[in-house]
């Protein structure tokens, strides 16, 4: 059972995926523990802070120039030890169209950090 | 081709189901009743036997072999003039905390010659490697097990948490005529980015690639977290095998689940699914 006020974690999440949306990788890593685990979709699962930030800033982040993430439900549970995030991904290519996609992301907490981060969705549609 | 496959979950040790299995290959007839079908054990091995199976409209022999590291019974057919293959009984540990294990009868069998379909000898074969006729035969294996080993669980699983794995092992089969069951009329069934259906039409409208690509899949459920009364998510692997090519891919999803009355009001699957339309 993880310490803390029901809701604190699913905080945490709502913080993360604004520095996300403001791709600020910097302060997002911070929020990770240091020997934390990234997995986005197919990829192989990044480790530690080095391996978010590269996962989170190569890849599909090349051909946006900026998203946003509409939250649509946001689940803590197993005593803040789990959050679940379902959202809708709006990203602004660099033509300034956007596409939606649907993602659901799951994250295993340690404390107020997330020590796992999985992302469910299909980006195949950014590399197009 | 014939080909079918379903699970059931069973409420029993994996022990109990593995024996059964076993003692029904050995003793046929002995507990589960086989009206109609006449069988003869012809020779007996450590782990495996050959008999003979005779019905109205079907004659086979088959070797049995026994694996139970794997917990698995394997029909192969000999010497048949119409078909080669083999018919499998499994029972499967699952992988989560809170299931009940699996099990599963599959038949898969290859023609031997082209119009082999269309032999008077093929009748029992082809209407034996239909999805209902094999769920009826794994959920009689599923009663006799229940009916004889102590319950396996002394806490139910919840009716969410059946219904939904119901629903995904009814899905295994891609026979989606019985998946779409688990729906009401206005469901939402929403598959990554593809569009959103409504209703059991509108999944049936939906899944015709995936059934002409996909042979069969089997999901490895990680977590079935209930969120509530009404929502669940499961996190999981899935394994697709191809039809073309018998490829298997495994990739990483997640469901998100609403269920009202009984039935699954809104299903959002979450995966990059690419990889079985790949090359």
């Amino acid at each position: 059972m993880a310490e803390g006020r029901p809701g604190e974690r699913a905080d945490q999440i709502r913080r993360l995926i604004r520095l996300f949306e403001q791709m600020n990788v910097d302060e997002a890593v911070k929020m990770f523990t240091e020997d934390c685990r990234y997995r986005f979709a197919n990829f192989p699962a990044a480790k530690g802070r080095a391996g978010v930030r590269q996962s989170a800033t190569s890849s599909h982040l090349k051909a946006i120039k900026g998203c946003t993430f509409d939250i649509q439900e946001l689940w803590e549970f197993d005593g803040g030890d789990v959050v679940v995030c379902q959202m809708d991904i709006n990203y602004i290519r660099t033509d300034d169209s956007v596409l939606t996609l649907p993602c659901t992301d799951v994250f295993r907490m340690e404390g107020p950090l997330v020590k796992d981060m999985r992302v469910y969705m299909d980006p195949s549609p950014l590399f197009k | 081709m014939p080909f079918a496959t379903r699970s059931v979950m069973v409420n029993a040790p994996v022990e109990s189901i593995w024996s059964m299995l076993r003692s029904d290959a050995e003793n046929p007839g002995k507990y589960l009743p086989h009206p109609g079908v006449d069988i003869k054990v012809h020779e007996s091995f450590a782990d495996g036997l050959v008999r003979e199976v005779k019905s109205a409209d079907m004659h086979r022999f088959e070797r049995v072999a026994f694996d139970k590291n794997a917990r698995q019974v394997t029909f192969t057919l000999e010497r048949h003039p119409l078909y080669s293959g083999s018919i499998v009984h499994k029972v499967v540990t699952p992988e989560d905390p809170g299931a009940w294990p699996i099990l599963t009868f599959t038949m898969d069998l290859e023609p031997r010659a082209a119009d082999a379909d269309e032999q008077p000898g093929a009748r029992g074969f082809l209407d034996a490697a239909t999805a209902d006729a094999m769920l009826a035969a794994v959920s009689r294996m599923k009663d006799v097990v229940e009916a004889q080993s102590p319950r396996y669980t002394t806490t139910p699983m919840s009716r969410n948490q059946q219904l939904v794995r119901q629903m995904f092992l009814a899905g295994e089969s891609m026979h989606v005529e019985n998946f779409v069951q688990f729906y009401s009329a206005d469901a939402r069934y929403q598959f990554s980015n593809f569009p959103v259906v409504i209703g059991p039409d509108g999944i049936i409208g939906a899944s015709q690639d995936f059934i002409k690509t996909v042979k069969y899949c089997v999901h490895h459920v990680q977590n079935l977290w209930e969120i509530d009364d009404s929502t669940l998510v499961c996190e999981m692997t899935v394994d697709y095998v191809r039809k073309n090519d018998l490829k298997k891919v495994t990739l990483p999803c997640c469901d998100t689940i609403r269920i009202k009355d009984g039935k699954v009001q809104d299903l959002r699957i979450f995966m990059d699914i690419m990889p079985i339309f790949a090359a």
